[in-house]
This record gives C-alpha cells, structure tokens and sequence, in this order.
C-alpha cells in the first residue's frame, strides 16, 4: 500500500493542509493519553495509600454497622447494653483474647470544629492507632491529653506547626435532654505525621480523646497477630475465621447489638466475593481486602479525573474529526483533476479510495505516535506539578501499555473514519473531469474561514461546559467520611481549574450533600 | 522535418501494403447524444470507422463534429449510447462496450495509451514516475528497462527524469506524456491535440516522436489534429463531420488535406454524401 503511487501523489500534494489535520490529531490523542497515565499514576498513588494506611494491621473489622444498630436499638428503647458501652470496644476486647492476636484495638473519631486562618473549618481527630508505627516527621507523639499529632498535610494547610495552640468547638448529644451540647477546648500541637492518613487530620491520645467533650464516631478495629504470624496471609485468613466466629456468638449471646434483633439467622457468617466475611453487617478484612476496598472506594475518585481527561479527550477528538474530515474533503475536491487523470491512465475507483483511506491511516498513525508522546511529556509535567504543589507522594507518570494502545487506536480510527467519506468521494471520479478545461470558479473561498469560527466557538462552549461540570463535580467527590486527602483532591481538582476553593471545611456541607 | 518524416512514411507503407493489414480499433455504429429534445447535441452519429494496427492514422474534422468523442469513446474514457468498439490486445480482441468500469479502467492501463492537448501529467511525481505510471499503477509486467532507456533517450528526456512537470517546459512535458503513452506499448495511442498547446518546433518534435513510434516500434497511433500539416506526417486521414465519417485519404499532401478540409466544412450540417467514401481504412 505504502508503494501505491497514488498515496506517494496524494501525500506529496497534501502539504500544509495535512500538518494542520496531523496536529489536530496529536492534540486530541494527547489529551486521551495524559488522562490515561494521569489515571494510572492516581491509581497507584491510592494503592500506595491504602497499603501505608493498613500497615500494621494484619485484619481490620468495619465496626460501624454495630454502632447503627446500638443506636437503633436505643432508640427503640430495646437496648440491653447501657449506652456507655461502646460494642466496638466490648468486640476488640473479646478479640484481643483470642491466642493469635497480639492486639485489637477500637478506633474511633470525633468532629472537631476549629477556627484557623479566619476560617471556620473541620478537623476530624482520632484515637492514636497503637497497630501503626506513626511517621512523625516533626516533635512528638501526643503525650498530654490536650496534645494532637496533626497530618502533615492538614497542617500545612492551615499553616499550623509544632507547639501552635488550635481552639476547637465540640458538640455531645445529650440523649436524655435529646439536645446538643456545646464545648470548647484547646489543643496543642505535638507534632506533624507524614504520610497518608485515611480518615482523619489529628491524632489525639485515647485519654486526650475521652477528655473531650464530644461525641465518638468509630470507625474500625485494627488486629495485629502475634510473632510470625504477623503479616502471614493464611494466618491472617485463620484469624478472620475465628474473629467471625466471636461476632456470631456474641450476637447469639445477645453481647452484641444487632439490626435484625432477635432473628435466628442474625448470625450467620457470609463470605463476600473479595474473601471478606460479614456477620450482621460486621465486614471483616484481611490486611491485602481492606487495601483492594479502600483502593475500589478511591477508584471512585479518579473514575471522575478519568471522565474530566476523557470529556477533554472526547472533546478534542470530535473537534478534531471535523478538522481532519474537512481537510479531507478539501484535499480530495484539490485533487479532483490528478485522481482524474489517474483514473484515466488506469487507477482503478479502488485504488483511489484505498489511498484516500491510507493516506488518512498514515496520518493517524504519525499523529498518533507523536500525541502518544506529547501526552506522556504532559502526564509527566502534571505529575511532577502534583507532587511539588499537592501530594509529595503523586505517583509518577509512568507510559502504560493501555494508553499507547488506546493514543494509537483512536488516531487511526478519528483519521481513517474522517477519511472514509472523502474516499468514497475520490472513487467516484470520472476519468473525464481530466478532460474538462482548467476549472473556471475558484469556489467560495469564505466558507472555510466561517466553518473554522464555527468549530472553534463550538468547541469553546464544549470546554466551558465540561469545566462547569467538573466544578460542580469537585463539589462532591468528597466520599462519606470527609478526610485530609479528599479535601486535598477537592482543592487540587479546583486548581485543576484555576478556581480558588477555601484551602479547606468550607466547602464541606455542600460536599456533603 | 516534414519532408523526413514524409520519405519515410512512404517507405513504410509500400512494405505494409503488401501484408494485410489487421484492424487495431474498430467502431462499428456509434451513436453519442449529449441532453435531450432540441436542446440534443449528437456528436457521434451511426459512425463506423477502423483503423489499422501499425499505422499513424490522423483524424480531422471541423470544430465541433465528434472527433474528441469519438477519442474518448474509443479509448474506454466514456461510454456510447450505442454501438461496438472492438480493440485488438496481444490477448485477442476485446470489447469494450459491455465491460465493466473496472475492466474498462484495466483496458485503458494495460491496453491504451493517451495523449492529451494539455494537463497530462500528474503535479506531484517526478517525469519518470509519470512515465511508469500506468505500469506502477499494477499494470501487467515490469516496465522494460532497455525500452524505457531507448524511450528516453529518443525523446530528449534523460537529464530531465527527476524534475517535476512545473519545472518542464510545455514541450518537455508534452514529450514525457508521449513517453508515458509509449513506454507500456499499448495496443493503442490515442492523442487529441497532442500539439495543439505547443509552438512551432516544439509540435513538429512530438509529431515527430509519434512517427518514429510507429516506424521504429509498429505502434498504433491515432491522432486529433487541426493542422493539415500534422495530419500529412501520417500515414492516412479520416476526415469528420456532424459525427460521421466523410472521407478517408491514404497518404495526402498538407494542401489537399487543407482544401478537403474546407469542404468539409462547407458540408457540416449536409448529409455526407457525393464524394464521401465509407468510413473505413482496410
Ligand atoms: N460533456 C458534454 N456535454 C454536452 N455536450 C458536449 C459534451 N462534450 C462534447 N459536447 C458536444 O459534442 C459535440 C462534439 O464535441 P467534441 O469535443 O467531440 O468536438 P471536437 O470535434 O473535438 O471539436 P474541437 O475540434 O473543437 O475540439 C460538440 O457540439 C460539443 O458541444
Ligand atoms: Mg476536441
């Protein structure tokens, strides 16, 4: 095909006009491969996260679904348990019996609301897991009760360091008044933890956390096993096995509130697809299921970063088409006299259509490879960016089989899609119109300067569109549990944007929603 | 030149009217209508013709009486509305009437050879690569080298092989389209005003190239011309009018083909009866 005289012709007189086509066409698979390793690079940088925020932990069983039912039980006025009793806590201690456990331990959060910078924000503080080696890279751990280890990242934020003093607003729910009650306190900085920190922004002591006068939201239970089984995989499994055995027989014992209440099979143990067990709404995980939940959860994420590339990319691509298919038509109306005379001299209407089609392919190809690699310089430039202005952690861009693939396949296809309408053009021509006297009309030469405007304020008003619905969406890409790092992509995604949104809480009720 | 190309003509025939000389086109009944109602125009009407293989045949014709319709219909380039064209290939004879577009498009690659007054070649290759390009095109066999060389040579064309038509003079490129006609040996060469565009000495060299084809390589020319001059370097002439034949001459002088052609002239729009023979050179 490459030998084809009628492709050599067709691209020695495509000249200029096909540079402009090959440009739209490296622009467009650029932005769909910047997303793509932007994606993967997001991707690993969670799976990195997950494995930081689980480390220590060989199991950790989600206690939050029996605070739901100890608080509908309240409610209900059928509680057994008086309300001081924490179940997560009544769980770990029954768990931190068992021969293979080293320890089990309850955690648990409390909304903090803090004035920083003029600015009212949130601050989720939680008990100091004792399962996690904490990597303070400034002072110390908390050691008095009105301590807290800040997040590195939250401090920054609001310009907090070492030995800072922070005045937080607390509320209790007085269940017998039914009112809230407020507070106040005030913290010091102990010091700053680097690294990734999945829930909260703060970590207090569990006295220091007691000592506040507001209300405790657990979260989970960390299980750390003893000696060599630490970190063993099959033991871990084990392990699960036996921790769901507890829960079903503390429910059975009435030890452990339940939604079902009374219900036969409230304790029945279920194995969900990824291994997990769950009993009465207990998840419990092993240290490699709880790093594939959070990453599926944060995937969530970057499916929105993926569909704003994507939206550009699409964006680009249809602007692209255009481009290309009326640079084609162009091309193939310039050429009406040579594919003439070819036809005369015996092209066949194949050939001519079979070079129009490879002509478009070669470009598609060549924009491709070069898109390919302006992407990638691309991802790379924004990856280097995120890690000095948003996370030092941002994974690198690294080239993936999947976006030189996917850069590759979508050139040629926008090219030889564009393409195959003009081609089919080409075939038609009579070897005849090699015979006509010399063209008399030049054809309206303005009508490409009004399709070029057209094209260029209809992709403008695309662009705008996607970057309002990305606004929006930044708005509430905050998942359940507002965070430290969900903040901080809510921030990052709206200097994506050169929106200015509050360094951090502001946002947080709309988020919310 | 005239006079060179006159002697050797002569020669050449003697020897070939002595063999029977084979049909290399014949047209029998074509018919042509351009529109319709009064506003009809017939450029081809009931017209047989043939013409021999190996020989410089010339047409001429008033302006306006087929004979550009008629090239174009014989090479395969558009269709009659009725009537035969049998083509003798070194495959046997072939029809085209009946033929699909593409056999037709490998007819003409493979079988014909074309001459236009002017745009003949093909901006963007080289002079070689318009002269191959039928054969690059998928035409049978290679181009023959030796042959190619020969072409080339002959026609003054050697040092000019990798320049782009632009910048070839109208002679040049007239004579690279002869070369292209050529080079593939085709069944046939049709050429319609090959030297209409050109000046003096530059018509009377392509003029004389077509000669030399026909005396050196037995090829079979077939020439549009309004210069009586040109139509005497071939070896007969037939003579169009209102899209038929009217006359043919075996060997005539540049001004007995200059007075017919003002009678022929007066006759457009008569039948074409008297003094015209049949269409027909056998
Ligand atoms: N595509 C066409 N549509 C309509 N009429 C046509 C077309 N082509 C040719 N004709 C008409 O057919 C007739 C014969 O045209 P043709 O070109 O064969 O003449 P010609 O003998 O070559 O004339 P000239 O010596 O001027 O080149 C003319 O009357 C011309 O107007
Ligand atoms: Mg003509």
């Amino acid at each position: 095909m490459i030998g084809s005289p009628v492709l050599r012709t067709n691209l020695r007189s495509g000249g200029k006009r096909l540079w402009a086509a090959g440009a739209a066409v490296v622009i467009s698979v650029a932005f769909v491969v910047t997303a793509l390793i932007l994606l993967g690079s997001f991707n690993r940088t969670m799976e990195a996260q997950a494995v930081a925020d689980a480390e220590g932990a060989d199991l950790v069983v989600n206690a939050e679904a029996l605070t739901w039912a100890q608080n509908a039980a309240e409610e209900a006025g059928t509680s057994e348990t008086s309300s001081g009793d924490r179940p997560d806590q009544q769980l770990a201690d029954a768990i931190s019996e068992l021969d293979a456990v080293a320890e089990a331990e309850a955690l648990s959060f409390v909304f903090l609301q803090g004035e920083s910078s003029g600015v009212d924000s949130m601050l989720l503080a939680g008990d100091l897991p004792e399962t996690r080696t904490m990597d303070v890279a400034e002072g110390s751990l908390p050691e008095q009760d009105d301590q807290i280890l800040l997040v590195t990242d939250f401090a920054e934020a609001n310009n907090l360091g070492v030995g800072d003093t922070m005045q937080v607003a607390t509320e209790r729910f007085n269940a017998e008044s039914g009112n809230v009650e407020e507070g106040s306190a005030e913290l010091t900085v102990s010091g700053l933890a680097s690294g990734y920190h999945r829930t909260v922004s703060g970590y207090v002591s569990s006295e220091g956390l007691e000592s506040l006068d507001a209300d405790q939201t657990p979260t989970s239970l960390r299980v750390a096993m003893t000696g060599e089984d630490h970190g063993d995989t099959q033991a871990q499994e084990e392990l699960q096995q036996q921790i769901a055995d507890v829960v079903a027989a503390m429910i059975d014992n009435g030890e452990l509130p339940t939604d079902t209440g009374s219900d036969d099979d409230a304790a029945q143990i279920f194995t969900q697809p990824d291994g997990s067990l769950v009993v009465a709404g207990v998840d419990i995980r092993t240290q490699q299921q709880i790093i594939d939940a959070w990453v599926a959860d944060l995937t969530g994420q970057s499916t929105a970063l993926l569909s704003i590339g994507l939206g550009f990319g699409a964006i680009a691509v249809f602007v692209a088409s255009l481009v290309i298919s009326n640079t084609f038509q162009v091309l193939v109306a310039s050429r009406s006299r040579t594919m003439a005379l070819l036809r005369a001299v015996g092209a066949t209407a194949g050939q001519l259509r079979r070079a129009t089609v490879a002509e478009g392919a070669l470009l598609g190809v060549g924009g491709g490879v070069l898109g390919v690699l302006l992407g990638w310089s691309a991802a790379v430039g924004i990856a280097t960016v995120a890690q000095r202005f948003w996370l030092e952690s941002f994974s690198s861009a690294q080239l993936s089989v999947l976006a030189v693939v996917t850069g590759l396949l979508l050139g040629v296809a926008v090219t030889v899609l564009a393409a195959v309408m003009p081609a089919l053009k080409a075939g038609r021509t009579s070897p005849m119109e090699a015979l006509r006297p010399v063209e008399i009309s030049a054809g309206p030469k303005r009508i490409p300067w009004v399709r070029t405007v057209l094209g260029v304020l209809l992709a403008a008003g695309g662009l705008g569109g996607v970057l309002l619905s990305a606004l929006i969406h930044s708005r509430c890409w905050v998942p359940q549990v507002p965070s430290s790092d969900s903040l901080g992509f809510c921030s990052w995604a709206g200097s994506w944007f050169h929106v200015p949104l509050p360094s951090w809480g502001s946002s947080l009720p709309e988020c919310r929603v | 030149m005239s006079g060179t190309a006159r002697v050797r003509s002569v020669e050449t025939m003697t020897t070939l009217a002595k063999t029977t000389v084979q049909a290399a086109v014949r047209a029998e009944a074509l018919t042509k209508t351009y529109g319709a109602g009064n506003a009809a125009v017939r450029p081809l009407q009931n017209l047989t013709v043939s013409f021999p293989a190996g020989r410089f045949t010339a047409v001429m014709g008033p302006s306006g009486s087929g004979k550009s319709t008629l090239m174009h219909v014989l090479a395969g380039l558009d269709t009659p509305d009725g009537g035969d064209i049998t083509l003798a290939t070194d495959r046997g004879p072939i029809s085209l009437t009946g033929l699909t577009e593409k056999q037709l498009t490998r007819v003409r690659r493979d079988s014909i050879g074309f001459i236009f007054q002017a745009y003949n070649l093909i901006p963007a290759m080289t002079a070689e690569e318009n002269i191959v390009l039928p054969s690059s095109l998928g035409g049978r066999a290679q181009v023959d080298k030796t042959f190619f060389r020969h072409v080339v040579d002959r026609l003054g064309l050697t040092d000019r092989l990798h320049h782009r038509p632009f910048e070839l003079s109208g002679g040049q490129q007239q004579r690279v389209a002869v070369a292209r006609a050529l080079v593939a040996r085709p069944s046939v060469v049709f050429a319609d005003e090959p030297t209409g565009n050109l000046d003096q000495a530059s018509g009377a060299e392509v003029l004389d190239l077509l000669r030399t084809a026909v005396d050196e390589f037995g090829q079979t020319v077939i020439m549009v011309t309004h210069d009586a001059a040109a139509a005497a370097v071939a070896d007969s002439t037939v003579l169009l009018a209102d899209g038929r034949v009217v006359q043919t001459r075996e060997e005539p002088s540049a001004e007995e083909l200059a007075a017919a052609m003002l009678h022929a002239g007066s006759v457009v729009g008569a039948p074409a009866a008297g003094q015209a023979t049949d269409g027909g050179v056998s």
